[in-house]
């Protein structure tokens, strides 16, 4: 199925896997050479406890540490600004970053800023940094954003009310300590929006025009284990049985996207991130089955694939009613997981589909994406999704 | 990053291919560490190139770096010392203010110690406690300094001297740190080396246009006053003896200024043989030499007087200077000239003093006593005689300096020798 190989790299931080990975934080800080730490972090997160647990990992080993926490969903420029100037004031040489995808982003932008110098936004493209970054190490506590794992770092540019994408090599954390037991104090809501997000990560990896070998392996599975645990995970919310698979499928689907970049949905996503800070999560899990019917066309095979993936049952059947089946397998699934606004819902009203298309139009998500849209197209799609 | 609205595919297709990234040209990682280093190192580089910015004078740098340095590191002390050109031995510059307040630190003798050591291997020199103990028990103090850095100062040719930062408290040296002070020193090195030169280059610009002036002044005159004669020879050839010794006079003249002009030359590269000399008797003698036929002359030659280490054709032809000076503008209304010479000695340097009685120099002339050629109306000579002193006090390493109460309140020379 594959055509002639073309040239591909893989970039993969080291990373841990497994329950009590956590609790290696202070070891690693010492492996890295941190003489003190800045923790990035969020208030959702301090409360959880998972923080606490973080800094007694340092302790341990007698490293100094400063908690940053003044971090927000979809984190913004000024935000990264600031803990640039605390990770400096305080001489820090490390950082350890402790939450969902806004504060390890934003732990990224402040490394980016700390060697740097300049501000957040002047490194906005790929492969735009040059000096590199503070040893980072990375704990996720959801099982979706990825961020861990991944060469991107999103965030919100407030100025021009839209979110940049920086993907660079030098973004990739020194070490991911992925512990699924960090994903049990996330509500269900929280659980399902994160884990649409990993589904979503590895559907586009899939479908990637920059995919390859290796993360197609990685992106196939995680839809396995996301569309077989999810539910259940949210029904269960302390049964590490379902929350260590999905932690498995969103660390796959992380790899996957990293390597092979992400498409239309993510495009959209972030636009309207940043026109309307809408949770990034929720405008994945609306907007993916809109952009699978649409892209279906352009990639039938892969998508056949990722229906396969699902358990769907393809043999026999016309590429039309695959795409319907898968379609309508992804509507299911996120309506089962809770998810049942719809853009309109959220506050995006149709006034607002010409800037979000614009904005999406200039996301280098787009350039991967198996179809090529045009700014029609976009528009389109999001008055679909807005319903 | 190409701008993606235009839906040129052409920008799509680089987009996508810097995705995937194999021309990617950011470092690894794992250069954070040495990167961090060269930050701390550029930015120490930055705030000492503003030192030499703000100020003209190299003192004046070097009279701060150590205050600057020394909050830079968090070492309370920290110095700076050069060799000497002239005397071929290291001297300290400049030290951090509280160095001779505390009684903990090391004393310049330790330091100038270190330095040499450090000179004379030209690597950099980690002093830990027990060295520092050892070598304060000799010094007799209770010494509680923990640990001495000392980075030579390398210019491409030679070593000139050394920074070096001392510590009471126990403080680990990072590698890094030691890296930076390095790195400093280097840069401190060339800029000191391109000062001097600079410096001795307009120096040297000095005396090429003085030179100038003296060919101009000195020459040209007897050359036009020989041409005339010459011309009322041919003209009427029975007045060659009557103009004969007239012109022999003019070329005398000239060939006095010449060999004045090559001594001046010669002052500040001949290679000096130092050896102690007893200050007295050697005045004496080229007293006895020089004095007049036609004026009272007292010299007073106090008997303390400490011995010098000087060479000794230099010192001869400085004695004879300022003597013939005092000579020269002796007050014709005072019934004798009288001239005092006296001398004493500091830690580092043996001072002499020569005054008279005589007409003494307005304050608005005193400035140019020492430029060649500079001749206050006498008569005899050309002018030469106290510069080529003051570049032969040059030569030693030393200084000359002169006061004057104003006219007829006579003359006092200051020579000071390093010992």
């Amino acid at each position: 199925m594959n055509k002639p190989l073309e040239l591909r790299k893989f970039v993969a931080p080291e990373f841990i896997f497994g329950t009590g990975a956590l609790e290696m934080t202070g070891r690693y800080a010492k492996n890295l050479g941190g003489e003190k730490a800045l923790i990035v972090t969020d208030p959702g997160v301090i409360e959880a406890g998972w923080a606490d647990k973080v800094i007694a990992s340092l302790n341990e080993q007698s490293i100094p540490y400063t908690v940053f926490s003044e971090v927000t969903p979809n984190p913004k420029d000024f935000e990264v600004m600031k803990g640039a100037e605390v990770f400096s004031a305080e001489e820090c040489n490390l950082i350890v970053t402790v939450g969902g995808g806004s504060p390890m982003d934003c732990a990224k932008g402040i490394g980016v800023v700390s060697s740097n110098g300049g501000y957040i936004l002047d490194y906005e493209g790929v492969d735009m940094i040059s000096n590199p970054i503070p040893p980072i190490i990375c704990i996720p506590t959801t099982a979706g954003t990825s961020a861990d794992v991944s060469q991107f770092a999103i965030i919100a540019d407030i100025p021009n009310k839209t979110k940049i994408a920086i993907i660079s090599k030098m973004l990739v954390p020194d070490v991911a300590l992925v512990d699924p037991e960090t994903t049990t104090t996330m509500d269900s809501y929280l659980t399902a929006c994160t884990g649409m997000d990993a589904l979503t990560h590895a559907i586009e990896a899939y479908v990637s025009n920059a995919s390859s070998p290796v993360t197609d392996l990685l992106a196939l599975n995680a839809i396995r284990l996301i569309s077989g645990n999810l539910i259940k995970a949210i029904e269960n919310p302390f049964d590490l049985t379902y929350r260590t698979p999905m932690m498995l499928g969103s660390l796959e689907a992380g790899l996957a996207f990293s390597n092979a970049s992400l498409g239309a949905v993510h495009a959209m996503a972030h636009s309207l991130g940043g026109l309307m800070d809408l949770p990034h999560g929720e405008c994945n899990a609306i907007l993916l089955e809109y952009v699978v019917d649409y892209n279906f066309e352009s990639s039938a095979e892969r998508y056949s694939g990722i229906a396969e993936a699902f358990g769907i049952n393809i043999s026999g059947i016309s590429n039309v009613q695959k795409k319907n089946q898968l379609v309508d397998r992804i509507r299911t699934f996120r309506k089962n997981a809770g998810i049942l606004k719809s853009l309109h819902d959220i506050g995006v009203n149709p006034d607002s589909i010409g800037a979000l298309s614009e904005n999406a139009y200039k996301d280098p998500c787009l350039v991967t994406n198996p179809a090529e849209p045009t700014l029609n197209d976009i528009k389109e799609l999001y008055a679909r999704a807005i319903g | 990053m190409p701008e993606l609205s235009d839906k040129n595919p052409e920008n799509w297709n680089q987009l996508r291919k810097k995705i995937i990234g194999l021309g990617e040209t950011s470092l690894r990682k794992s250069h954070y560490p040495a990167f961090q280093q060269r930050q701390a190192e550029n930015e120490t580089i930055r705030m000492i190139s503003e030192l030499f910015l703000d100020v003209e004078l190299l003192e004046d740098v070097l009279k701060r770096l150590p205050q600057f340095l020394s909050e830079r590191f968090k070492y309370p002390l920290a110095a700076i010392t050069l060799i000497n050109k002239h005397t071929g031995r290291l001297e300290i510059i400049s030290k951090t203010d509280n160095f001779e307040t505390n009684p903990d630190i090391p004393d310049e003798e330790l330091i100038v110690e270190i330095s040499s050591q450090t000179v004379a291997t030209g690597t950099t020199k980690i002093i830990g406690k027990s060295s520092i103990t050892e070598k304060h028990e000799t010094n007799g103090k209770d010494q509680k300094l923990l640990r001495i850095v000392c980075a030579p100062l390398k210019t491409k040719l030679q070593c000139i001297g050394t920074i070096l930062l001392a510590d009471i408290k126990d403080k680990p040296e990072t590698e890094s740190g030691i890296n930076t002070l390095k790195v400093i020193a280097n840069y401190l090195a060339q800029e000191i080396n391109r000062k001097q030169t600079e410096t001795e280059l307009q120096e040297t610009n000095r005396e090429l246009s003085d030179y100038v002036y003296i060919v101009t002044n000195f020459l040209k005159n007897p050359l036009f006053t020989i041409k005339g004669y010459l011309y009322t020879i041919k003209d009427e050839p029975e007045s060659l003896n009557e103009h004969f010794d007239r012109i022999i006079f003019q070329a005398d003249k000239m060939i006095g200024v010449l060999e004045k002009l090559v001594q001046l030359s010669r002052a500040g590269k001949l290679k000096l043989r130092k050896e102690t000399i007893e200050v007295s008797s050697h005045i004496q003698a080229v007293f006895n030499l020089i004095k007049p036929e036609d004026i009272r002359v007292k010299l007073n030659i106090e008997n303390d007087i400490p011995s010098i280490r000087v060479d000794q054709g230099s010192i001869i032809q400085i004695f004879s200077s300022l003597l013939q000076n005092s000579i020269d503008f002796a007050d014709p209304d005072k019934d004798e000239l009288i001239i005092n010479i006296s001398g004493y000695e500091t830690s580092s340097r043996t001072h002499l003093n020569i005054s008279d009685n005589g007409l003494g120099i307005k304050p608005a002339i005193i400035e140019k006593v020492f430029n060649p050629g500079f001749t206050m109306g006498k008569k005899t000579g050309a002018g030469f005689g106290l510069a080529i002193a003051k570049k032969l006090m040059d030569a030693h390493g030393g200084r000359i300096s002169i006061y004057s109460g104003g006219e007829k309140q006579g003359t006092e020379f200051q020579l000071h020798f390093p010992k």
